[in-house]
């Protein structure tokens, strides 16, 4: 664009256009100085209330901060605990279980060791694979409730 | 800072110190561009009592958001940059045409208060209200900055974030326009219909304006 091209757009070399751009500069002279004489005290009202505001806000973000620790903590020991709840009764799920009569005579309470004296070596894999994979779906559940914290809190807690 | 001394510190030294955490300072940018941010909102919203509340909501986030202002930047730029966010995002929350069907609520239909500001303002203003009801947005927010603060081409982009070659472009156009529409209201009228009032803003148009057959027209 040249530059005549370039005033002709800002348009105040012509004569007509320089009257309009006049009239537009008294009217918005009057039109400011007809603003309204309070602005100043309703901004700085408003101003005083941030003002005085600003600490409680920063005290409920701290407040917000040790609540999501704290669900954190909860969320890990929920997790911890859903590990070790898991060990007996859903070996009778596994595909390799045994045959239901014999299930039936087991007791109701089975510890892992208490359940691979009684089916002998060949159940001890299986078995184990199947707490392994407890144990990866609690974690995973875990982290699933723990994706909603902030990760300052997650560092904090040394987790991934 | 007192008065005298606050007087004579330009507004990057105020923004900077008030950004260092003088409530004086804030409060002396304040009194400088209050008027000045409530006329570019009104002129960009139509409404005074949006106006208002814009202004305070623009100042509002100039002191929250003091520590990103640059003080090698003009305050003012940073401020109307504010400011039309602020406005952006009112007419976002609360879409209302404000063009052609925005003027009889420039005329006052609100509350008491506002609408007698919004009348003075209207009989103020004529070419302004004018612009309200037949400019876009953005074309009458460049040609406030333009006329109304005297701010130069380079600044207005910033303000408005866009080129430098499309503010000339809307300042041109948005003057066209201006021209046409006081050019239609002087044309001479059909008997039988009444002819628009007569005012102030005639002796513009049509041939002062237009600058006769060449005029706005012929040069763009």
């Amino acid at each position: 664009m040249s530059t005549h091209d370039q005033e002709s757009l800002e348009g105040e070399s012509l004569e007509g256009d320089a009257a309009l751009c006049t009239e537009l500069r008294a009217e918005a002279r009057a039109l400011r100085a007809a603003a309204p004489r309070d602005l100043s005290a309703g901004i700085e009202a408003a101003l005083a209330r941030e003002i005085a505001l600003a600490p409680r806000r920063s005290r409920a973000a701290w407040l917000a901060a040790a609540a999501c620790i704290a669900l954190a903590a909860g969320a890990l020991l929920f997790g911890a605990l859903s590990e070790r709840d898991t060990d007996g009764p859903l070996v009778a799920t596994q595909s390799s279980s045994p045959s239901p009569d014999l299930l039936a005579a087991l007791p109701r309470t089975l510890t892992p060791e208490i359940l691979v004296a009684r089916l002998g070596p060949g159940f001890e894999q299986p078995l184990r694979a199947e707490l392994d994979s407890l144990a990866a779906d609690s974690r995973e559940l875990a982290q699933t409730v723990l994706g909603g914290v902030p990760s300052p809190v997650r560092r904090l807690l040394g987790l991934p | 800072v007192p008065d005298d001394a606050a007087n004579e510190v330009n507004d990057e030294e105020l923004a900077r110190r008030a950004r260092a955490g003088s409530k004086e300072c804030f409060s002396e940018l304040v009194r400088r561009f209050d008027a000045t941010i409530y006329s570019f909102l009104w002129v960009r919203t139509g409404c005074p009592q949006d106006a208002r509340e814009l202004a305070q909501e623009t100042f509002l986030r100039a002191w929250r958001k003091l520590g990103h202002y640059d003080p090698s930047r003009r305050f003012s730029t940073w401020l109307f940059t504010l400011a039309r966010h602020a406005a952006v995002g009112h007419l976002r929350r609360a879409p209302r045409p404000v063009a052609a069907e925005h003027a009889p609520e420039m005329q006052g239909t609100r509350e008491a208060s506002p609408e007698h500001e919004a009348s003075r303002r209207e009989e103020l203003g004529r070419l302004w209200s004018l612009a309200a009801r037949v400019l876009k947005d953005e074309q009458r927010s460049a040609l406030w900055l333009r006329y109304g603060e005297d701010l130069p081409i380079p600044e207005i982009a910033r303000v408005l974030g866009r080129r430098e070659s499309t503010v000339r472009v809307q300042l041109f156009r948005a003057r066209e326009r201006l021209a046409l529409e006081l050019a239609a209201q002087a044309r001479p009228v059909s008997p039988g219909r009444e002819r628009p009032a007569r005012g102030r803003m005639e002796s513009l148009a049509p041939s002062k304006v237009l600058g006769g057959a060449g005029g706005l027209g012929g040069d763009a």
